[in-house]
């Protein structure tokens, strides 16, 4: 009896044993194949967009301190020149086109006749005003989906420098609730608002060349329901600002806090230098924090700097050439100028929008943590 | 142009008008005669003129595309002549002929531009692609 007690317990045992077993290989299974991305992750191929950013820096720290002053004023004034002569160029066609138009009409006293040559004027001022416009809406379209592109690869480096400051719960909010916020207006305004952008310019010469008045009314509509969509954004925005600032701040303020009077009061002799070394260190990492934003927002705004100034140019040219339509009489002319003109001013909003949107959310993650460690 | 042009123009016109009412009540055909002879030397005094204007003006179509320049020229042109040949039908009574006068020059004119409406439709289906 006691040798078939025995021989159980042994079968028992032995049985446990290698079940211990079989779950240690699965656990390691298990652990091999979490690793095995990581492992080739360097092989793995990055978003060909974001390592366009990771090849190509423009311009290294020697060849930037080895850039003369006058050598970046040339720069400089080539930039803008190249930003502003075409504009400019552009008013001084459409201040052609509008002098021979008024000059024809003096052949042409009836008001039946005065309708046929202001068609060929109107025609004429919106072929010269539309491969401008046109090349406008679609460089703001871009110039916000790579925006969105470059917060997708910085938005996680940022994140891991908030976490490493002690910003969990910020981290987590920049992740989640802004960069889907971000992501979500960047569609908006390239899926739906650009696109009736362009169906307003078009509702807009159509106005012009015909002359119906239904039609001006569906243009003006349409402004203002893309004005509502940009209000909309705008106050989703201004919602998830209120929201970043108040779920990230205070937990994390509330969990530095206790972690440093745990850290104080656990360890003994020792544990205030303890907690000032950390913050100390903290310190730092939160100055790598606050340049890592600003140097986020330099970027954004040195590529946002010259699409805002065209987009500035573009609306005042076309708003004197509507002026100027008007002035020599040719008044459906001018309405089609001044259409084009609130189209660029459209493209502005957005581009505009965008671009707070994501300057006043980093400054917003810089600003906060920056209270003291424990203080 | 000097004053004595201007009052060589008013006096052509006036001349004219005075003999086609003189010849009217005895035979409207030489009145209406009279009116359109007044109307081509009128015209054709007018064009030396209206020539050295559309030199000053050729200066400015280096700023735009040529087709433009000629479109509005040639409207302005067609517009000129129809417009004439109008009055001249309603001055003999014949205001039907002068609205087919009118409508042929409108046709003119939306023929001339038809270039230019094509490029407008290209534009529109590239915004609304």
């Amino acid at each position: 009896m006691e040798s078939v007690a025995s021989m159980k317990n042994g079968c028992k045992m032995l049985w446990r044993f290698r079940l211990r077993r079989l779950m240690a290989v699965l656990l390691l299974v298990a652990i091999g194949g979490a690793l095995c991305p990581a492992v080739y992750a360097e092989e793995m191929d990055t978003p060909p967009q974001i390592q366009d950013y990771l090849d190509e820096p423009g311009m290294s720290a020697e060849e930037f301190s080895s850039v003369t002053l006058s050598e970046l004023l040339a720069g400089v004034w080539k930039t803008v020149s190249g930003e502003f002569l075409a504009p400019f160029r552009l008013l001084g066609q459409i201040g052609a086109l509008l002098l021979l138009a008024s000059a024809a009409l003096t052949f042409a006293p009836s008001e039946g006749w005065r309708q046929c040559i202001e068609l060929i004027a109107v025609a004429g001022c919106f072929l010269l005003s539309a491969d401008g416009i046109l090349e406008l809406v679609s460089q703001v379209s871009a110039a916000i989906s790579d925006w969105r592109l470059y917060l997708a690869g910085f938005l996680p480096i940022f994140a891991g420098v908030m976490v490493s400051c002690g910003q969990s719960a910020g981290a987590l909010v920049c992740t989640g609730l802004f960069f889907s916020m971000a992501s979500l207006s960047a569609q908006l305004i390239c899926g739906v608002a650009m696109p009736l952008v362009r169906v307003y310019l078009a509702l807009n010469s159509a106005a012009g060349i015909s002359g119906v008045p239904p039609l001006q009314e569906a243009t003006q509509g349409l402004t203002r329901c893309v004005r509502s969509l940009l209000r909309g954004i705008s106050i989703g925005f201004a919602a998830v600002l209120g929201l970043q600032n108040t779920l990230a701040a205070q937990s994390d303020n509330l969990a530095m806090r206790a972690g440093g009077a745990v850290l104080s009061s656990s360890i003994p002799v020792v544990g205030a230098a303890a907690q000032d070394a950390l913050a100390s260190v903290l310190a730092g990492l939160r100055v790598v924090k606050g340049s890592l934003g600003f140097a986020a927002i330099a970027v954004l705004a040195a590529a946002f700097l010259p699409l805002f100034a065209r987009c500035l140019v573009m609306r005042l040219v076309l708003a004197a050439g509507g002026l100027l339509a008007k002035a020599f009489g040719l008044s459906r002319s001018g309405a089609v100028l001044e259409g084009a003109a609130e189209g660029a001013g459209l493209c502005l909003s957005f581009l505009v929008f965008f671009f707070m949107l994501v300057v006043l959310s980093t400054a917003l993650m810089i600003a906060t943590g920056t209270g003291g460690f424990f203080g | 142009m000097s004053a004595a042009q201007i009052g060589a123009v008013a006096g052509v016109a006036i001349v004219t008008v005075v003999l086609a009412v003189l010849l009217r009540p005895y035979s409207p055909v030489y009145a209406l005669l009279a009116s359109l002879a007044g109307t081509v030397v009128l015209l054709a005094w007018m064009l030396p003129y209206a020539a050295q204007a559309l030199e000053w003006l050729d200066t400015f179509s280096v700023y735009l595309r040529q087709e433009e320049f000629i479109c509005l020229i040639r409207a302005a042109g067609i517009a000129l002549v129809a417009q004439t040949a109008q009055d001249l039908c309603k001055d003999a009574g014949m205001t039907a002929m002068g609205a087919k006068v009118e409508l042929a020059g409108r046709c003119m004119i939306l023929l001339s531009a038809l270039p230019m409406l094509q490029q407008v439709v290209d534009v529109w289906s590239r915004l609304l692609q």
